[in-house]
């Protein structure tokens, strides 16, 4: 392109740079509390990018979108009060219980007292309990199997629950089947430690 | 005529799984008011009422802080908080327990939002899109912030 052609073009970039209303759109990724940093994609004006880095940020507007590195004293008097008013995150206890019963095992009795503690702590506190199985049967089986062990724990808690002022619609069960195994075993392979229901308190 | 009766068949299992997960979206909350600060307010069904913690929201809820704040856990462990002066609407959720497939829309109008992803996005990546009057995002995962601002015209991708 000559020096001739690129004038009317840079003009009529500035020109439509100083009658379009300034955006002031921010979209950055933060840090998890646990150091790690995932990824979004951004699409706008006609552009995407992926933002995968930690304070990797981006300036949508109409003329297009950049790429911005934003400071960290920046996303905290953006986005301060935003930040200050995230839930406390969901934490998941695990249970074990004696064999052919519905008694927690010894250990398993201070995780539950840490829990109860952690559901007094929060307000409007909720508890979802995960049922999970080994990998011994029919996938289909193990659905099912893994809601009942969930609903039958729910049971035997749910007088603990309501003397914790937990209400019981705040009380709900999920079977996940052999989907999240703890120890990662073949097919058809016993393993206790699988065998288990996780409480999850929110 | 093995492959007529299958499609048929999957078919009927589509349309029972349709009908039973629609049921589930109206009737089932999708998430619970944790934090609020200032003068919140939930919009449903062209009515707003004062929100306060412990409340349920439900699909389609539209989220709005004044000079207050909002936060609020979803049913797959996903969190959302707004600062003040914003306005968020839960278009679309659904997430199944079991399989943890799912999907969650939601749009900033304008203000601030930020974000942890949950069990939907660890499933499914960019199941969980968030919309602003100049963006739209897909997320992978995990945290991040969001300002939209409602000065300017709309430019929708």
């Amino acid at each position: 392109m000559t020096r001739r052609a690129l004038l009317p073009l840079l003009a009529a970039t500035a020109l439509s740079a100083c009658c379009s209303v300034p955006r002031n759109d921010l979209i950055v990724v933060l840090p998890g509390a646990d150091g790690h940093v995932g990824a979004i994609s951004v699409e706008a004006a006609g552009t995407k990018m992926v933002l995968d880095k930690a304070f990797a940020g981006a300036k949508p507007g109409a003329g297009g979108m950049a790429p911005v590195e934003v400071s960290e004293s920046e996303v905290n008097q953006v986005f301060g009060e935003a930040l200050a008013a995230r839930p406390v995150p969901p934490k998941s206890y695990t249970l074990y219980f004696l064999t052919g019963g519905t008694d927690l095992s010894p250990d398993s009795q201070a995780t539950m007292d840490a829990m109860l503690a952690d559901m007094a702590a929060r307000k409007a506190a909720e508890v979802l309990i995960t049922g999970h199985t080994d990998t011994v049967g029919a996938g289909a089986d193990n659905d099912r199997l893994s809601l009942a062990r969930a609903k039958a724990v729910a049971a035997t808690l749910s007088e603990t629950f309501a003397a914790k002022g937990v209400k019981s619609d705040a009380i709900t069960t999920a079977g996940r089947g052999e989907r999240a195994l703890l120890v990662e075993t073949p097919d058809q392979t016993a393993e206790p430690k699988n065998r288990r229901v996780e409480i999850t308190v929110r | 005529m093995a492959i007529m009766t299958t499609s048929l068949t999957r078919s009927l299992i589509v349309a029972a799984a349709l009908s039973v997960a629609s049921h589930a979206q109206a009737a089932d909350p999708i998430g619970q008011i944790k934090t609020a600060t200032g003068a919140v307010t939930i919009e449903r069904s062209g009515q707003a009422k004062p929100a306060a913690i412990g409340d349920r929201v439900y699909e389609t809820d539209t989220i709005v802080t004044a000079d207050g704040t909002v936060g609020i856990t979803f049913a797959d462990n996903s969190m959302m908080a707004l600062g003040p002066q914003s306005r968020l609407s839960l278009d679309q959720f659904a997430f199944n327990p079991t399989t943890h497939d799912g999907r969650f829309n939601a749009s900033l109008a304008k203000g601030t939002l930020t974000v942890k992803s949950g069990q939907i996005v660890k499933q499914t990546p960019e199941a969980m899109r968030i919309k602003t009057p100049a963006a739209l995002l897909g997320v992978r995962g995990t945290e991040f912030a969001v300002r939209a601002d409602d000065a300017a015209p709309a430019t929708t991708p």
